[in-house]
């Protein structure tokens, strides 16, 4: 029924303790009842061990009375003596009922025997004697008072001897007593501690099925704590607050896994979006491209700027040769190497060209200066990296300069890096341009306004995608008119090598 | 969807069992205190009722009433009574051998006749027991006599031994020896001059007289605990009194003789002739140093005693007479009954 009601309810931590304080109780108050019982029951024992003794002596006294009573009678016949004692002579015969009065072979039992009997003799001749008293018979009373005194001797005597006996076997049977006592005690020790053992286990067991839910809850929270969040989760039935904490903690890690989810997907979203975007930019710029391509067809332009070269030879105007042959290259180059992949050796000759013509164009007004380590000229790397940057140093930094503009291009190498500098000694960049540039949050159609299309940001990206590593651009500006000097790390790697 | 297909760890409390480990417990606990318990008192229950375990019940209760009631002969003819009586569903009391006063034979029959007995065995020596014996008659309890019979009108029935054998016996035994003698002794009660086994001596005085053969009559007074063992260590130690041959009429005198000739190195020199059959004695006989031992069939005076009062239950005839054997206990037939 308790187990049904147990079941019917749910069961709270609190019922758990207190299940378990009363069962402690219990099985303490059951060793104490124990205890109590059987430690009364031995002091009744012991009682009643001295009992018998006790009694002998109440009967003694007894007979000392009445023997006492008759004396005064005799002697004075007084009323209240007669009363006196012929209650004591009632008390006697109450008493002498509790004797034994079979034979057995029992020495103690037969000394009873002896004194009931004897008693019964006793007050017989005191009767005689005090009805020869009433009568006024001397003779007769003093003879029955004589025989009762020698009866009442003998009692006495059988009373001391059976008491002596009593005594001697009381003392016989308290000594195994004692004895039984202390085995008793012995047992009841081991029994007890067995107990405590047995008990101590059940209340273990108890102890780990409350605990164990909570010891699994901070386990799995530790866990979480340390980012998994894809663990088992811990269903938990103990029909208390650690399931509703259980419940509560799973409900939780579902609700995180979900939300965690969701971000995912939107991320998902997101980024697919930004790669649309990306390809929308790249198709405008294509078309852009492609625009202009059928604006001017190559073929046509080649063919034109080769006639315009040759009437110039013709005409031996030989700057005009050179100039018309430089843009034809350059025109070339840029449509037809765009994207492709190049070497150094190309780029820096698209360089040559590029400034040539706008040496032309401005009157010559920029230096241009070259170191390079031809050993570097073969290294492979994508087409139109040299020259936006050029496009750059001309653009934004000497271009409106009062003074001699001078472009440095440097190529050498390091350990397994190669370097390209590109140093001017223009206006020079702030740093919180160079932090934006770098940054790429430089607005894409500034740079397209007075530019081919290319910029700084687009090369540092293509060459960030090119060798998957990030550090690939360096700009280094000491001020305003100190110059710039932007700096290429390329990765010298045997693939990059041509012919390898 | 996607959570509900992950992996879970199922911890599942089982209620119900640890419900019934504590159910469990607690009663094993109840069950071992309550075993414990029922044993515990059963135990203590036996201690204290021990001596009202074995208790029978008797129809007919005797009593044996003797002045002397820790000398061996008298011990023995009541544990043989007793053994008879129990044969017989009858119960057979030593009167005052429980008490913690010494009363005479005369206080121990009023007793035994206060206490209604059916029946008494008595030795009538001592003291005047006419009154109680008449006082018995007339309440019907039938009275035996042992070994003196001087009441022969008031007593029931007579069981003793023939003077005149024993005398017989120990004159025997003397001229048995071959040797001139002397001087013979014999070693009285003298605190009983007038007992049954006392009187004996008289007879072995006059048949040894009768030989020719001086006979000393030493009386040896028992007020004192050891006073028999001295005057027996002084008759063998003297040269002047120690005799050819000591005739010893109690148990312990005998004993007395036997181990002072022991120890004062006198084997030889003195003949004892002793009474009683304790293993003892019996060695010495058997050794040489005690020349014979008195035999009275004490056996024999304890079964006659019941059957005696038993006969008188069944006929109330009075006046019979049981004679109880006697024999000499020597050299020649001492292994038949140290077997």
């Amino acid at each position: 029924m308790i187990a049904k009601v147990l079941h019917k309810k749910r069961k709270s931590m609190s019922h758990k303790l207190v299940l378990i304080f009363l069962y402690t109780s219990f099985i303490t108050l059951l060793t104490h009842f124990m205890t109590y019982s059987n430690t009364g029951y031995i002091l009744d024992q012991l009682d009643s061990v001295y009992v018998s003794n006790t009694q002998l002596t109440e009967l003694a006294e007894c007979v000392s009375e009445t023997q006492s009573n008759m004396y005064t009678y005799l002697g004075l016949k007084g009323s209240e003596d007669l009363k006196g004692y012929y209650e004591s002579t009632q008390n006697l015969k109450s008493k002498m009922k509790q004797l034994n009065n079979q034979v057995t072979d029992s020495k103690s039992l037969m000394m009873e025997y002896h004194i009931r009997e004897i008693l019964d003799r006793y007050l017989t001749t005191a009767d005689e004697a005090v009805q020869a008293k009433r009568g006024r018979n001397i003779k007769g009373y003093n003879a029955s008072y004589e025989e009762a005194s020698q009866l009442a001797d003998y009692i006495y005597t059988y009373i001391e001897s059976l008491n002596s006996m009593q005594l001697k076997t009381n003392t016989q049977n308290y000594l195994r007593l004692r004895q039984s006592l202390e085995r008793i005690q012995l047992v009841s020790t081991v029994i007890l501690i067995g107990m405590i053992g047995l008990n101590a286990f059940i209340l273990l067991v108890i102890a780990r099925a409350v605990t164990k839910p909570l010891i699994c809850l901070s386990k799995t929270a530790n866990e979480i704590a340390e980012g998994n969040f894809e663990m088992e989760l811990n269903e938990i039935q103990t029909g208390d607050e650690v399931e509703i904490l259980s419940k509560a903690f799973n409900k939780m890690i579902i609700s995180i896994r979900e939300y965690i989810d969701r971000l995912r997907k939107s991320m998902e979203i997101e980024s697919e979006m930004k790669a649309n975007e990306l390809k929308m930019e790249n198709y405008l710029k294509d078309a852009k491209l492609k625009y202009l391509q059928a604006q001017v067809n190559p073929h046509f332009l080649f063919n034109t700027l080769n006639a315009g070269m040759q009437l110039a030879i013709m005409e031996d105007a030989e700057q005009t040769s050179t100039f018309i042959e430089n843009m034809a290259e350059f025109f070339r180059y840029s449509l037809k190497k765009g994207n492709d992949e190049v070497t150094i050796e190309d780029e820096l000759a698209l360089v040559d060209h590029y400034i040539y013509i706008l040496n032309v164009r401005f009157c010559g007004e920029i230096c241009y200066k070259k170191e390079v380590d031809e050993n570097f000229f073969k290294v492979r790397v994508p087409g139109m990296i040299l020259q936006p940057i050029v496009e750059n140093v001309f653009q934004y930094g000497i271009r409106d300069i009062d003074y001699q503009g001078i472009v440095i291009i440097r190529v050498y190498g390091k350990s397994d890096w190669v370097y390209i500098e590109v140093e001017d000694n223009g206006r020079g960049m702030t740093e919180e341009r160079i932090r934006e540039v770098l940054e790429g949050t430089v607005q894409s159609e500034e740079s397209c306004k007075s530019s081919n299309g290319i910029g700084l940001g687009n090369v540092m990206t293509r060459l960030k995608l090119y060798y998957g590593i990030d550090q690939v651009m360096q700009i280094e500006s000491s001020g305003s008119n100190q110059g710039t000097k932007v700096i290429l790390t390329i990765p010298l790697k045997s693939k990059m090598l041509e012919g390898e | 969807m996607k959570n509900e297909t992950r992996k879970s760890k199922k911890i599942v409390t089982h209620k119900a069992i640890l419900f019934l480990m504590l159910i469990s417990s607690s009663l094993a606990t109840f069950i071992v205190i309550s075993i414990g318990t029922f044993f515990f008192r059963h135990y203590t229950e036996d201690l204290s009722s021990m001596d009202k375990q074995s208790l029978k019940e008797y129809k007919y209760y005797y009593a044996l009433i003797v002045e002397e009631t820790k000398t061996a002969f008298w011990q023995s003819v009541y544990e043989s009574a007793k053994e008879e009586g129990e044969k017989n569903n009858i119960y057979v009391e030593y009167i005052g051998e429980e008490l913690i006063k010494q009363y005479g034979i005369k206080d121990k029959l009023k007793m035994a006749i206060a206490s209604n007995v059916d029946g008494i065995m008595v030795v009538p020596e001592g003291e005047d027991i006419e009154e109680e014996l008449k006082e018995a008659q007339d309440l019907d309890i039938p009275v035996i006599t042992l070994l003196s019979d001087s009441l022969e009108e008031s007593r029931t029935s007579f069981i003793g031994v023939e003077r005149e054998e024993i005398s017989q016996l120990y004159c025997e035994e003397i001229k048995a020896i071959g040797t001139k003698l002397d001087k013979v002794m014999i070693l009285v009660d003298g605190s009983q001059q007038a007992t049954s086994k006392n009187m004996m001596y008289l007879g072995i005085q006059e048949v040894l007289e009768n030989e020719g053969i001086h006979v000393e009559i030493k009386y040896i007074n028992r007020n004192n605990a050891f006073n028999a063992e001295e005057i027996i260590r002084n008759i063998i130690l003297s040269p002047k009194m120690i005799p050819d041959v000591m005739i010893c009429l109690s148990m312990e005198d005998t004993l007395c003789a036997y181990q002072s000739v022991i120890d004062y190195n006198k084997v030889g020199e003195v003949c004892i002739m002793g009474y009683g059959q304790s293993p003892t004695l019996l060695e010495g006989v058997s050794k040489g140093i005690i020349q014979s031992l008195l035999f009275i069939d004490t056996n024999q005076m304890g079964k006659q005693g019941i059957e005696a009062l038993q006969q008188y239950e069944l006929n109330k005839k009075k006046g019979s007479f049981f004679s109880v054997g006697v024999a000499m206990i020597n050299q020649d037939n001492v292994e038949r009954y140290i077997s």
